[in-house]
């Protein structure tokens, strides 16, 4: 294929992090854009760090020849990081940091399960695509490709990606998406609870009443075992953040299905950083560690919140 | 190996058991008391009550008990603070002494304290009579009358004691008691309703060793607030250091998570 025009990238007026949509059409659309991709990166010794679905990475190491991966081309295991997305940016620091060390420029190439995903974790991964202007704005610059299958993801998922990538791919040119528009994010509504639900208020002191509730919803559930403890660990910070920051109090609701068990609490406070539990904490720092650790110990976690209304953070744990 | 546990009453109490009875109503006071006193003579005690000068206790004075009243003993009502631990160390070698199988202790903590006594004061004495009580035949029942203390003293002594007595009060989330001359153990829940109350214990105990060795078996969840208190209890001393043993896999995992298995950081956990 024709190497794509990259006129655009060190463009002075372009933002130090470059987030590019690409829509291709089936697998040899994805190899086309991944493989001259990484061809670019290496003719311009960068690195590239590449985040896809196995059966992608099988593809593309075939098309690469050998195994694909060399001093400048890695493969990372997003399978090892779960389902929630909320767990996608502190790994894409991680990863970046690990490369600017080793004084090497980076790109990335990230394609999401899309195929796979619950229609709660496409919203979530949705909204880490937004998140990803917002986190990288002051990071050293990089280059993220986003590859989006036209044939298989979701109309919804597709046209808010055109919405959050300011460059994109697009007949084999890079260059600006004119579609690309600095919105703040449009949450969908959370669905409603799938089973019966079991509601405590809670105030100051009651962490354990909070935790008996959730363990004995939960263990009705058929969650057990190191999950649970984890759960709890959660469910503790989420009902300690109302309590001291949500106005002392909260409401928890708990309910499940033979699939997943959910614990959704609501308070009168607000979260106003969007990044909130994104970034791994440094032993020194104040605070910033309850959302970071409920983020890597839930399978989903969905937070909405605004002044007028409050906060609700969902979380849910996979049954299976 | 001592077991954190909450008993129904004191007639289960036992040598090497150092009990915080949260004493809900003064009239429930007097017969657990006597009927934990009468236990020990039964059994070759000798019974020793730190306390008021009550008709309550006659009969369980000399030649098998003693009853010291801190108000009218020398210092009086302002009691010197190690008073307690060095009377009750003396009475238990007295009592190996004169042969008895164990010191049994019943101690009015609202006669012996100020009433402006602090959570920290509390901390300190609670640990040190702990320490005594695991490692010598002594047994220690600490009376704390509900309505007399703070909240906050109560809830710190509850904490720093391995056994706990008072329904209807509520057992404490977490307790910090001994294990041997150089370890302790922690066991229950550490989070942040109970965090105040464990920086405060951890804080006492590392001001008197380089290491403290913390056992945590019975620690079935600790949060990130609990773990931020116990990096920076370690970190406000210099030269201290906080060894975790023997934590669930939850624990681990949350620690390595929180970035705390840094090698800068004075708290580390160990298999």
């Amino acid at each position: 294929m024709t190497p794509p025009r990259t006129a655009e990238h060190g463009d002075a007026t372009a933002p130090a992090f470059r987030h590019e949509l690409y829509a291709y059409q089936g697998d040899s659309g994805f190899l086309r854009g991944a493989v001259s991709f990484i061809d670019d990166a290496r003719a311009a010794d960068e690195t590239v760090l590449v985040a896809v679905g196995e059966d992608k990475q099988v593809m593309l190491r075939d098309a690469l020849g050998g195994s694909g991966a060399d001093r400048r081309v890695s493969f990372v295991d997003t399978g090892a990081l779960g389902r929630n997305p909320g767990r996608l940016i502190p790994a894409w620091h991680d990863w970046i940091a690990k490369s600017v060390s080793d004084g090497l420029p980076v790109r990335g190439i990230s394609e999401s399960p899309w195929g796979t995903a619950t229609p709660a974790e496409r919203g979530e991964l949705r909204y880490h695509e937004w998140l990803l202007n917002l986190t990288f704005a002051a990071s050293p610059a990089w280059w993220l490709l986003c590859p989006y299958d036209v044939t298989t993801v979701e109309a919804a998922a597709l046209e808010s990606a055109r919405l959050c990538h300011p460059f994109q791919l697009a007949e084999g040119a890079h260059g600006r998406n004119p579609a690309f528009s600095d919105e703040p994010f449009r949450f969908e509504e959370l669905t409603p609870a799938c089973g019966p639900a079991t509601t405590l208020a809670y105030g100051a002191g009651a962490l354990s009443t909070v935790r008996g509730t959730v363990t004995e919803c939960a263990t009705r559930c058929g969650l057990r075992g190191a999950r649970l403890q984890e759960l709890l660990v959660a469910v503790t910070e989420v009902a300690a953040n109302s309590i001291r920051h949500g106005g002392g109090s909260g409401t928890l609701r708990t309910w499940g299905d033979s699939d997943v068990f959910v614990c959704e609490f609501h308070d009168a406070g607000h979260i106003t950083d969007p990044l909130a539990g994104r970034s791994r904490p440094v032993p020194g720092q104040d605070g910033g560690r309850g959302l970071w650790l409920v983020h890597q110990l839930c399978d989903l976690v969905q937070i909405r919140s605004a002044p007028e209304s409050g906060t609700t953070v969902r979380l849910t744990m996979a049954l299976r | 190996m001592r077991i954190a546990r909450s008993v129904a009453s004191l007639g289960r109490v036992d040598i090497g058991d150092h009990v915080c009875w949260v004493v809900p109503r003064p009239g429930d006071f007097r017969s657990a008391a006597q009927g934990y006193l009468s236990d020990g003579t039964q059994l070759g005690d000798k019974v020793m009550v730190v306390g008021s000068s009550s008709p309550a206790w006659l009969e369980f004075q000399a030649p098998n008990g003693l009853l010291v009243d801190p108000a009218v003993a020398p210092g009086g009502v302002g009691w010197d603070v190690d008073a307690l631990v060095t009377l009750v160390r003396q009475e238990a070698e007295t009592a190996d002494r004169q042969g008895f199988r164990a010191l049994r202790v019943l101690a009015e903590m609202d006669r012996i304290w100020p009433a402006d006594i602090t959570a920290e004061q509390v901390a300190d004495q609670e640990l040190r009579l702990d320490a005594l009580t695991g490692g010598t035949a002594a047994m220690m029942v600490c009376a704390y009358a509900s309505p007399g203390f703070a909240p906050k003293v109560l809830e710190q002594a509850a904490s720093v004691h391995p056994h706990f007595a008072g329904h209807p009060a509520q057992p404490p989330s977490f307790q910090i008691f001994n294990e041997s001359a150089d370890c302790w153990r922690v066991s229950g829940v550490v989070d942040a309703d109970g965090a105040g109350a464990f920086r405060v214990a951890v804080t006492g105990l590392l001001r008197s060793m380089a290491t403290l060795r913390l056992r945590c078996d019975g620690l079935q969840l600790m949060d990130a607030v609990g773990m931020r208190t116990l990096a920076e209890a370690a970190a406000a001393m210099p030269g201290r250091k906080i060894v975790l043993e023997r934590a669930n896999p939850t624990v681990r995992r949350c620690w390595e998570l929180l970035g705390y298995d840094d090698p800068a950081v004075p708290a580390e956990l160990v298999p």
